[in-house]
């Protein structure tokens, strides 16, 4: 639950290599004194390259073969925070999926370790696959691959309805520093968002590799001018709506409601308090930015526990 | 319902150092090449980026040299902008000029139209016959087919 209490700015998407041991260190400092503090490491998976690992492993083993990587130790980093002092920071884990395939996302999403990531996100490489996500994948970001050409065919229609199931649009921003296919194709995806949905839902992260890639959330901010965001847009890329991305991640999980039960009165002991909470489904409202959530929540008036509002919440 | 705007650019490419009527065969990915290039060289990576959606240009008609480019309203400015930089297609000397910007390809049509016309009135004093005269005529106003296909 504490994914629920997040702080900016956000960064999705940093490379596990940004971790390695020699620049961990380096890296966490230089993130933190940007102001990050929820950062999230990503791990990519090529369901082309998976075809192969499969039948190699499937020899080898009859059990069923983890087809995904493993998860990279969050411990580690936390610890590290820790010895250097830098408080409120939250780690996240990320995967990435690039398909061209629906079969092969059925076995992704099956696999044991599917489950641990934090956030999914999805990168449709053909027109098929990115009907298949429209239509019926859970996933909370839809990503690009910045290196080919955006082949997909989007439209109003499409657009809207990943909005409605959700989902983000990300834009990556690291890659176009470093070259100028990348940047084309960079800015050329986020003027069709821009044309084809208002750039509605639009987060922009980093996706590096080396921490000297990353840049500070106010820079990014102004570099939005680029991609046809207007001020307020580009804010809520780094904040606000990175935020709903964690949060939504959180309702995916644990199916769509998602509440949070806290008691706020410190006197109470604690015996009374498993009483009440026992008692009936006392719970309290604790998530203003999902309306699915607010429909099913209901609150029952409680002499030991108020009423979380938005105020408690970060941001 | 939204849609996108699109704006249809009528330049004409005029030779240099030839005859004015001589017949120039110019790829349609020609054009759209060297115009792509003027941008990247005048707006960058993004001004490149910015025009790559929707863009198209069709050479139209050989005789009066007529080509029509389609870009996404808003980078439009940056086309036309840098349209009247282009000095070579493919190391032949040109010089583009804009003759209209429509809204849409209707617009478009009654323009070249109208301007075929008069092109072919300047052209009749060449050719004497009337067998001549109706060929050419049919090569000049046949440009619908193009105009169908942008």
């Amino acid at each position: 639950m504490e994914y629920l209490k997040t702080e900016g700015y956000y960064d999705l998407n940093i490379n596990i290599e940004a971790f390695n041991d020699d620049c961990r260190e380096i890296a966490l400092k230089y993130l933190y004194s940007f102001g990050y503090r929820t950062i999230a490491i990503n791990h990519s998976i090529d369901d082309r390259n998976l075809e192969t690992n499969k039948k190699k492993k499937g020899r080898d083993s009859l059990g069923a073969p983890d087809c995904l990587p493993k998860i990279f130790d969050i411990e580690l980093l936390k610890a590290c925070a820790s010895k250097l002092g830098l408080s409120n920071f939250t780690f996240l884990t990320r995967l990435t999926i690039i398909f061209s395939n629906r079969d092969n996302i059925q076995k992704i999403i099956k696999s044991p370790n599917f489950k641990k990531f934090d956030l999914i996100a999805v990168t449709p490489v053909t027109h098929t696959a990115f009907m298949f996500t429209c239509s019926n994948l859970d996933a909370d970001i839809l990503s690009y691959d910045p290196e080919n050409k955006i082949s997909l065919k989007l439209s109003r229609k499409l657009y809207f309805q990943l909005v409605d199931k959700g989902y983000h649009f990300e834009l990556l921003y690291s890659p176009a520093i470093q070259d100028a296919s990348k940047r084309k194709n960079l800015i050329h995806l986020s003027h069709l968002y821009h044309s084809f949905g208002k750039s509605k839902n639009v987060i922009v992260s980093s996706g590096a590799e080396h921490h000297y890639l990353i840049r500070s959330p106010y820079d990014i901010i102004s570099l939005g001018q680029l991609f046809g965001l207007n001020e307020l847009q580009s804010k809520n890329a780094v904040l606000h709506s990175t935020r709903n991305v964690v949060v939504n991640a959180v309702g995916r999980r644990h199916g769509k409601a998602v509440m949070l039960v806290e008691n706020l009165e410190p006197e109470v002991s604690i015996q009374e308090a498993l009483c009440a909470e026992s008692s009936d489904e006392d719970m309290n409202e604790e998530e203003p930015a999902q309306k699915k959530s607010k429909k099913n929540a209901y609150l029952v008036q409680d002499p030991y526990t108020q009423i979380g509002c938005a105020h408690d919440m970060p941001l | 319902m939204v849609r996108h705007k699109n704006r249809y650019i009528v330049v004409q490419i005029g030779l240099l150092y030839t005859k004015e009527n001589t017949l120039m065969k110019i790829p349609h990915e020609l054009i759209a090449l060297s115009i792509k290039e003027k941008v990247q060289q005048l707006h960058g990576d993004f001004g490149e980026a910015a025009i790559r959606a929707g863009f198209t240009a069709k050479y139209c008609n050989e005789y009066t040299r007529i080509a029509i480019i389609r870009v996404r309203h808003g980078p439009h400015r940056l086309v036309t902008s840098s349209i009247p930089f282009i000095r070579k297609l493919n190391k032949i000397k040109v010089s583009m000029s804009i003759l209209y910007i429509g809204a849409t390809i209707r617009k478009c049509f009654s323009f070249i139209k109208q301007y075929q016309e008069q092109s072919f009135e300047k052209m009749c004093d060449q050719y004497k016959t009337p067998e001549e005269l109706e060929a050419i005529r049919n090569v000049i106003t046949d440009f619908e087919k193009i105009l169908k296909s942008i």
